[in-house]
């Protein structure tokens, strides 16, 4: 026997010495009843029933288990934050989405865009020309659309509805915008530049790209005998010619300022000529 | 059933007993249950400390005996094939007594329909007051340790099986059955402290 036993030989005998327990006097027949019925296929094994129940609950049970919760919460947290992102950012992307116009009329080169049916009130305003398309036909066409004037970004404040309201009216009269420029010319000639919008609904005048310059404008010359002399260009201008007219403009409005400077001077120099003339006279 | 047929199988050890009954002598049977009823009845008391539950256990490992005896095979003592059995249908019915337990409706009301386990005293010995008195102190004790100590200690001290044959019955390795008895010892003598002053 060894050492912890013999530590432990007063509980060892007290546990040996515990009453024997025996069976009651019907445990055979009991026993051999159940054999029988067995044998007679009395018991209807449910084992496999209950096997896949138990395989059921064991598996919901895996499932929801305490160490589980923490990250089955926070993916239920990441699904609503999405579903939440989706859902009202996407209503936000309704309100941003662009209006788009349709090329309504095309003239002289420039493309006129006119807001369709449906759309809202405070884009009921004029289209700005945002381009002039050379190559195009000149029919009216619905597949083509202007580019985008809104914001795209989709977090952004929504563009302000804009009040003003340049369209013209069909009864109202035609304007004729006229931006001259007197010069004297070194023989004295008197030069206009006018340009003339179209009778369109176009509304204002924006940007006009060098290369889309307009190709079709009338130059009124003055003679300085009174008369009028209309030059008609309808001919197709290239971009590298019309860089070059652009260049003799800037370059002849450069020699009038020029000579107004020198006149100017003159003209003082002359004045100041006349005053000392005068006070020496007086003197 | 003849008499000198039963003399001749009370002759025989477990292991030729079991070897009949396989070839399919139902006397044979019949003797190991009239040797191994008791033991295992005693063995599964101890273990469960409810005695009808300990009968049910006792019935359900023979029949297991009976049903499954082409699975014996003579690497191993029967005892401890038996034992085995009992073992795990013993462990099987408190894992199912405890999620009844869980899950029962009683619980939720006091006092009225509570169901009370009475001792029965039939089984129990003509011993006086004390002895009783001590009997039930010591098994109120072992319900209370763990159960993979308890199972060993009553292997050992009760049955009075050698470690040899606890390790086959258990399936654990000698050193963890003699640490878990001594560690069930001495959570039993802490618990019996007040028996064992001196």
């Amino acid at each position: 026997m060894s050492s912890e036993e013999e530590k432990y030989k007063k509980l060892r005998e007290s546990l040996r010495s515990l009453p024997r327990i025996k069976t009651k006097n019907d445990f055979d027949t009991r026993l051999f009843s159940r054999i029988k019925d067995i044998e007679s296929g009395k018991f209807v094994h449910t084992t496999p029933k209950t096997a896949k129940e138990n395989i059921l609950v064991t598996w919901l049970s895996n499932l929801f288990r305490p160490s589980l919760v923490p990250a089955i919460g926070l993916t239920v947290v990441l699904l609503a934050a999405i579903i939440v992102y989706f859902a009202y950012y996407n209503q936000l992307g309704k309100d941003t989405q662009p209006t788009q116009y349709s090329v309504s009329e095309r003239k002289d080169g420039f493309v006129i865009y006119v807001k369709k049916d449906g759309e809202r009130i405070y884009d009921d305003t004029a289209r700005e020309i945002t381009s002039v398309d050379q190559n195009q036909p000149t029919s009216t066409s619905s597949d083509y659309y202007a580019p985008l004037d809104h914001n795209t970004d989709a977090l952004s404040v929504p563009d302000a509805p804009k009040t003003i309201d340049a369209r013209l009216k069909d009864d109202e009269p035609k304007i004729e915008t006229q931006r001259g420029v007197d010069m004297k010319t070194e023989s004295d000639e008197e030069t206009k530049i006018e340009s003339k919008t179209d009778e369109g609904k176009m509304m204002k005048k924006g940007y006009i790209e060098k290369e889309e310059a307009p190709s079709n404008y009338e130059r009124k010359i003055e003679d300085s005998s009174g008369k009028t002399e209309d030059k008609v260009y309808d001919q197709q201008v290239s971009p590298n010619e019309e860089n070059k007219n652009v260049d003799e403009k800037q370059n002849e409005l450069g020699r009038v300022a020029e000579r107004r400077k020198d006149s100017k001077k003159d003209s003082l120099k002359a004045k100041d000529k006349e005053v000392e003339q005068k006070d020496s006279i007086e003197k | 059933m003849p008499s000198g047929e039963l003399i001749n199988y009370k002759k025989l050890t477990d292991e030729e007993l079991i070897c009949k009954f396989q070839e399919g002598s139902t006397v044979a049977y019949t003797e190991i249950v009239y040797r191994y009823k008791d033991k295992l009845v005693n063995f599964v008391y101890r273990y469960v400390g409810n005695y009808d539950d300990c009968e049910d256990i006792a019935q359900d490992a023979l029949v297991k005996v009976y049903t499954s005896k082409h699975l014996y095979k003579e690497i191993a003592k029967f005892s401890t094939w038996v034992y085995t059995i009992a073992i795990n249908l013993a462990k099987t019915k408190a894992i199912k007594k405890q999620k009844m337990k869980t899950f029962s409706l009683s619980d939720a009301y006091d006092d009225e329909d509570k169901d009370f386990d009475i001792p029965d005293e039939a089984f129990t010995p003509d011993i006086d007051v004390n002895a009783k008195f001590l009997n039930q102190h010591i098994q109120n004790a072992l319900n209370q340790i763990n159960e993979n100590y308890r199972e060993l200690v009553i292997l050992r001290d009760v049955e009075d099986l050698s470690y040899e044959e606890i390790v086959d019955i258990t399936g654990l390795p000698m050193g963890t059955v003699k640490s878990r008895i001594n560690r069930g010892r001495e959570k039993l003598q802490e618990l019996l402290k007040d028996i064992y002053k001196e």
